[in-house]
């Protein structure tokens, strides 16, 4: 296990250096990074200009800007953000908690509503309910998150009148992007879980374990469950990746003050230093979660930890 | 004896009979037709690709023409709505007909460049990592994690500050992430078929390596391709639209489908169509290719079940 925990970290900071590259690298793949560094209509006297090019170092061979580059971020230096003038990790940091407090509800509720869907879905298998609930996925992974937040907010928000369309306040501003981004993650968890439980099923061990008298019950919860869950988990990592799109378009739709809306607004405000600072920051959540996901995945599947 | 329906439903008996009719419908010839044969995402595909390849013939007006006339006119079943345009017209008074009808040329022009592009040359990297092995499977197979590992969006939005949105921007960033899951599972077959009995035969009778590949096993790799390939449309569409809508996509003033729905967003009050017009059009189009991807891989290849 400490081998395999050893190796996860490190594939992890290797994959950290690989984002770190692309985005230093697509900053130096468009002409003059100073460029990228200048306010829109903004002019530079010469001295600001040949001062702003020693300290990106571009005089210097492109490895030595890379670590210039590198080693500012590592300390949290992005630059100042051209839009709001200030530093690009406070900013950060103010917008943080509001995009950790919606996903977070959002990610619990999407794992207890997709779980349970997917047993009950599997359990009633051709009934009425299984057929529900394959449409509810299909719908979860069919629709645009954007459209489906839409629609939503047509329905509930302007049509009935029950929710607020947007912003964030009291509990009531939760419940549509809640619901949005936590249908489209349980959409994918339900069919997974339905799947892996139906071929669990279908094995020897439970038929042996039932042919024993074993109560329907105990056999779906106590003998079934446990190995149908690892699939699942093992979409985990997979998961978080559109879960951070899905923040990223609810957000903006929601005009959810948080991280996401934030990289999409100065994504076309053309603040590149911000842009880059969100995008290693999410990175850094990202590869952490699902360093989380590895490791309990491990820990219940042990044919995985000899690697 | 009942004789209208209404009355039939008032009794008990008649309730039940309802629940039989349903249970009746779905032993039926059509509904199991229906539910064998993917007829239903298959003519959606179809006239989702006549719409694309006759865009011009049959849009009733151009897509770009604007009318002030019949700015925010409803769609034609609505108070007040004409068949002229049957979809109703969008905040400047263009034809969402005519643009969905041209939305669905860019969306299958942009899901097969993307495709041929990133397809081949996750078949080319897998069949090589593959049949090779060694030093170059273990490189294909660590680039491949990496750019599962990478959340796409956030690249995707950097990419946009530097080089500024275009469709070849998004034909080139979607490329980017769509060959690993090719190289993947092509790797995989490839692994099972160089040991077949027939490899071995080509081998022995001089065959060289780039024969083997191109003559006896790419071949073998053409199931899990065309699964792999329908599986991803779905997917690729999406994401397309999700760009579009987020403003880092497709520029305006093409009709891409996303960019239309995100045009519609401020006006969801007064006039809901303009959204969810072609946010239904990604709908359906994305569920036609998920369920044919599906269908398909349930009879050509049961072992991608995990996908």
């Amino acid at each position: 296990m400490a081998r395999f925990l050893a190796l996860r970290v490190i594939y992890m900071f290797l994959v950290m250096i690989g984002v770190s590259i692309i985005v230093f690298g697509l900053s130096r793949m468009a002409g003059d990074p100073r460029y990228l560094y200048m306010t829109a209509g903004s002019r530079w006297s010469q001295e600001v200009w040949d001062a702003r090019g020693r300290e990106l170092g571009l005089d210097k061979p492109m490895v030595v800007q890379y670590l210039l580059w590198a080693g500012n971020a590592l300390t949290g230096d992005f630059g100042d953000s051209l839009w709001y003038q200030r530093n690009s990790l406070d900013i950060i940091k103010e917008r943080m908690p509001a995009t950790l407090q919606l996903s977070g509800i959002a990610y619990v509720l999407a794992i207890l509503v997709g779980v349970s869907l997917g047993i009950a879905s599997a359990v009633k298998r051709g009934s009425l309910l299984d057929l529900f609930i394959r449409g509810f996925a299909l719908v979860g992974q069919a629709a645009p998150p954007f459209w489906l937040a839409i629609v939503l907010i047509y329905i509930f928000a302007v049509h009935l009148g029950w929710l607020p369309t947007s912003r964030r306040g009291d509990w009531t501003n939760f419940v549509l992007p809640v619901i949005t981004l936590a249908w489209l993650s349980s959409a994918g968890i339900a069919r997974i879980t339905r799947s892996s439980l139906l071929e669990v099923l279908d094995s020897e061990y439970i038929t042996l374990a039932r042919a024993k008298g074993v109560g329907r019950k105990s056999v779906i919860f106590k003998h079934a469950l446990r190995n149908a869950l690892v699939a699942p988990l093992t979409v985990a990592a997979v998961l978080f990746a559109s879960f951070i799109t899905g923040t990223v378009v609810v957000e903006t739709v929601f005009a959810w003050p948080g991280l996401g809306r934030l990289a999409v607004d100065s994504a076309l405000n053309n603040d590149f230093p911000l842009v880059t600072g969100i995008t290693v920051i999410f990175a850094i959540i990202y590869l952490l979660s699902s360093l989380a996901a590895d490791l309990l995945y491990a820990y219940i599947d042990p044919r995985i930890r000899i690697y | 004896m009942p004789t209208s329906i209404q009355e039939l439903e008032s009794t008990k008996a008649g309730r039940k009979g309802l629940i039989h009719r349903l249970k009746n419908f779905r032993s039926s010839t059509p509904y199991r037709i229906i539910r064998r044969y993917p007829i239903l995402p298959v003519g959606i595909i179809i006239m989702l690709i006549l719409m694309a390849a006759f865009a011009n013939v049959i849009s009733p007006k151009d897509p770009l023409d604007s009318d002030l006339a019949h700015v925010k006119s409803p769609p034609a079943w609505l108070e007040g709505g004409t068949t002229e345009y049957f979809f109703g017209a969008d905040q400047i008074g263009r034809d969402l007909m005519s643009r969905i009808f041209h939305g669905a040329r860019i969306s299958l022009m942009v899901a097969g460049i993307v495709l041929g592009a990133g397809g081949s040359i996750g078949i080319v990297l897998g069949i090589i990592a593959g049949y090779s092995g060694g030093f170059r499977d273990e490189l294909i197979m660590r680039m491949v994690d990496m750019a599962f590992a990478i959340p796409f969006i956030l690249v995707a939005l950097v990419a946009a500050v530097v080089f500024g949105a275009s469709l070849g921007l998004v034909l080139i960033l979607l490329s980017m992430f769509s060959w690993p899951p090719f190289a993947r599972q092509t790797r995989g077959l490839t692994l099972q078929l160089k040991e077949m009995d027939y490899v071995a035969a080509a081998r022995v009778a001089g065959a060289s390596p780039l024969r083997i590949a191109v003559r006896h096993i790419a071949p073998g790799l053409s199931n899990i391709v065309i699964v792999l390939a329908t599986l991803q449309v779905g997917g690729l569409i999406l994401t397309e639209s999700v760009l579009s809508f987020l403003g880092i996509g497709i520029p305006a003033p093409k009709p891409a489908w996303g960019s239309m729905v995100a045009d519609g967003r401020e006006f969801i009050s007064t006039a809901w169509w303009i959204s969810v017009m072609p946010g239904l059009a990604i709908f359906l189009v994305v569920f036609a290719f998920n369920f044919l991807g599906d269908w398909l891989r349930d009879h050509f290849d049961p072992r991608l079940r995990q996908l």
